[in-house]
């Protein structure tokens, strides 16, 4: 449904995205795993078009993407960016009904508000319709957002970081939510994550990138294992399974203190159990 | 869902009613301010002769011709540029905020009013203003002048992808450049020339016609429905750039085409008014904060309010010292910046962002 070919990007000379290849199902949820800089957003942003790539790199149902319409975009992909500056004098209803304003002229029709009505109800946030965003914790401002995206019914979700700022339970009920949806309504979601558990359980595949190139594409089984994460973040994890899903447990995230990486100066880090 | 759409439904009728009521206010206030003045006229009396005029002549027979006279030539066009003057004002005030998402910018923040000022003094100085027709060379030359300071800015601020910060830094440095500029020519005006730039400066409806009505109101005509058309994609920037770049807006050149058509707004109303550039500011902040950041109902309902601000300082400023006529802009000045400040320091500051 989505294809990628040859896709690079830079801002001015830093290359972000190099030579990306890649190709997405219908109805399905993608994670983009990698460090910070990797090109998760990046790649994100060009495919909703706020970043422009060269012609003829993306397509969609066999479209290149510059030929489609702003219009027409908007009704296929909808996209939540990381952390938008929101107006927050702003309610919840009327964050959520801009999601329509791709089909309508002026006003709203009956049927743009009963979808608006709906979709509040599905997230659950009846109760905060009227408040302003204020008024809301960052879980409810982030389902607001995420309810304007699905207002939009758009058959393409293109998420960017939905739960990273979000603490253990709200992320969890973010995750619940998204997958709930995406099988309810068959959508193509991709979505840019850090947790690698959370995405383990949310997604169908895995794209792993690393310093703007695809290092692997694949179901959780075949990308998710301790080379794949040693070699992209440099960092050491123990792989086990918790509940069917593969679990990963970093193990040297801080580095061990009696014995620094090459390169760091003794001196620079205390030793354990020295005293000044 | 159908509590949802009950208290929805409320809330729009509010909307509604509330931009219903302060048009009625509007109507109430014109009558009246065209029932004061050294001859008084009664309310009762100025509907008749508005309807008088519209409908056919001498249904409503009961008005002296003095008192017709007045009203319709003198007080009315005052008035109607008052309310289309202010209404423009406010309008190119509240796309500019929704635009540039930022309570600080309006037309004049990029250097209108002294650019104006500047056009018209030039005008002044080359004796344009006493030949045939001369009234409308100063105008032309205030636009003009308006326009060229407008350019300036925006191709300065283009560069660095139309961003507010750098449209009011250049909005800034030209206001002082324009500044320079009309010092330097009062500097060298005569003492005649002198008083006429100065008295352009403070910005009044005095000498009203009901051709620069007419001017503005085609001005408007022409651009309202571009600025209705973007009032989606205003609501959409309330979330962001991305986000409404990803709901199929093109925001680089409708942040463009917004600054050009509200710098055209300003530039013809302050062309004939002189500077009465507060109005752009306080108006849009005390709609937003009544009717909140749906530019839909915000942009009407600004326009009423900068129509109403306006003509209520008009009237105040005519009748206060009454037979001297205070100029407008002194007396909206004098009224909207205890009432901004009121807004800024009220509990429900947060109104904008």
């Amino acid at each position: 449904m989505i294809k990628i070919n040859n896709l690079n990007f830079s801002y001015g000379k830093h290359r972000i995205l190099d030579a990306i290849n890649l190709s997405f199902e219908a109805s399905q949820i993608v994670s983009l795993v990698g460090p910070n800089g990797s090109g998760k957003s990046t790649l994100l942003k060009c495919l909703c078009r706020i970043l422009k790539s060269t012609d003829n790199t993306i397509f969609i149902d066999g479209k290149a993407l510059e030929h489609y319409s702003r219009r027409e975009m908007a009704q296929l992909i909808a996209y939540v960016p990381q952390q938008p500056v929101l107006n927050l004098a702003v309610s919840v209803i009327d964050a959520v009904k801009i999601g329509r304003s791709p089909y309508i002229g002026y006003t709203l029709s009956k049927n743009d508000e009963n979808i608006v009505f709906k979709v509040i109800e599905q997230l659950g946030l009846t109760e905060l319709a009227f408040r302003s965003l204020r008024e809301l914790s960052g879980g409810e401002r982030q389902r607001v957002l995420l309810s304007r995206a699905i207002a939009q019914q758009a058959r393409i979700l293109l998420l960017d970081e939905p739960t990273s700022a979000l603490d253990l339970k709200n992320q969890l009920e973010m995750a619940t939510l998204l997958r709930a949806i995406q099988k309810q309504q068959q959508l193509t979601v991709i979505v840019a994550i850090h947790d690698l558990n959370l995405a383990a359980r949310i997604s169908d595949s895995v794209v792993q990138l690393k310093q703007g190139k695809i290092y692997a594409h694949g179901r959780w089984d075949e990308t998710m294992t301790e080379q794949s994460i040693l070699e992209i973040y440099g960092v050491q994890a123990f792989l086990s399974e918790v509940q069917g899903f593969p679990y990963m447990v970093s193990l040297n995230a801080v580095p061990d203190r009696d014995d620094p990486p090459s390169g760091i100066d003794d001196g620079d880090l205390p030793k354990r159990g020295a005293s000044k | 869902m159908n509590e949802l759409r009950t208290t929805y439904r409320t809330l729009v009728r509010k909307q509604l009613s509330k931009i219903g009521m302060t048009f009625l206010l509007l109507l109430l206030l014109i009558a009246f301010a065209g029932s004061l003045g050294v001859k008084n006229v009664s309310i009762l009396q100025v509907f008749y002769i508005i309807l008088d005029y519209l409908v056919s002549d001498e249904i409503f027979a009961k008005v002296s011709e003095l008192d017709r006279r007045i009203v319709l030539y003198l007080r009315l066009p005052r008035i109607a540029l008052g309310v289309v003057g202010g209404a423009t004002l406010a309008i190119a005030g509240v796309v500019m905020q929704g635009i540039m998402r930022n309570p600080l910018v309006s037309p004049f923040t990029i250097g209108i009013s002294p650019a104006a000022g500047f056009g018209a003094a030039i005008a002044v100085l080359l004796g344009l203003d006493l030949i045939t027709g001369g009234s409308y060379w100063v105008v032309l030359c205030a636009f003009s002048s308006a326009l060229i300071c407008a350019t300036m800015v925006l191709t300065i601020s283009v560069f660095r992808g139309a961003q507010s910060t750098t449209l009011i830094l250049a909005g800034i440095a030209l206001t002082y450049f324009f500044g320079a500029l009309i010092n330097t020519t009062q500097f060298i005006a005569t003492e005649e020339q002198l008083t006429v730039i100065v008295h352009w400066t403070f910005g009044s409806l005095n000498e009203s016609k009901w051709e620069e009505v007419v001017i503005i109101l085609m001005m408007l005509a022409g651009t309202l429905p571009i600025l209705f058309r973007y009032a989606w994609c205003y609501n959409a920037l309330n979330q962001g750039e991305e986000i409404a770049t990803s709901l199929g807006y093109g925001i680089k050149s409708i942040r463009i085409a917004t600054i050009v058509i509200a710098v055209l707004l300003t530039a013809s109303v302050v062309s004939f008014t002189g500077v009465i550039g507060f109005v752009g500011l306080v108006a849009p902040h005390i709609a937003r904060f009544i009717i909140g950041n749906d530019h839909r109902y915000l942009i009407p309902f600004a326009g009423i309010i900068g129509a109403l601000l306006l003509v209520a300082s008009d009237t105040i400023g005519r009748t206060l010292f009454s037979p001297v006529i205070i100029p407008v802009g002194i007396v909206v000045a004098y009224i909207g910046v205890p009432m901004f400040v009121h807004l800024i320091i009220s509990k429900k500051q947060d109104y904008f962002s």
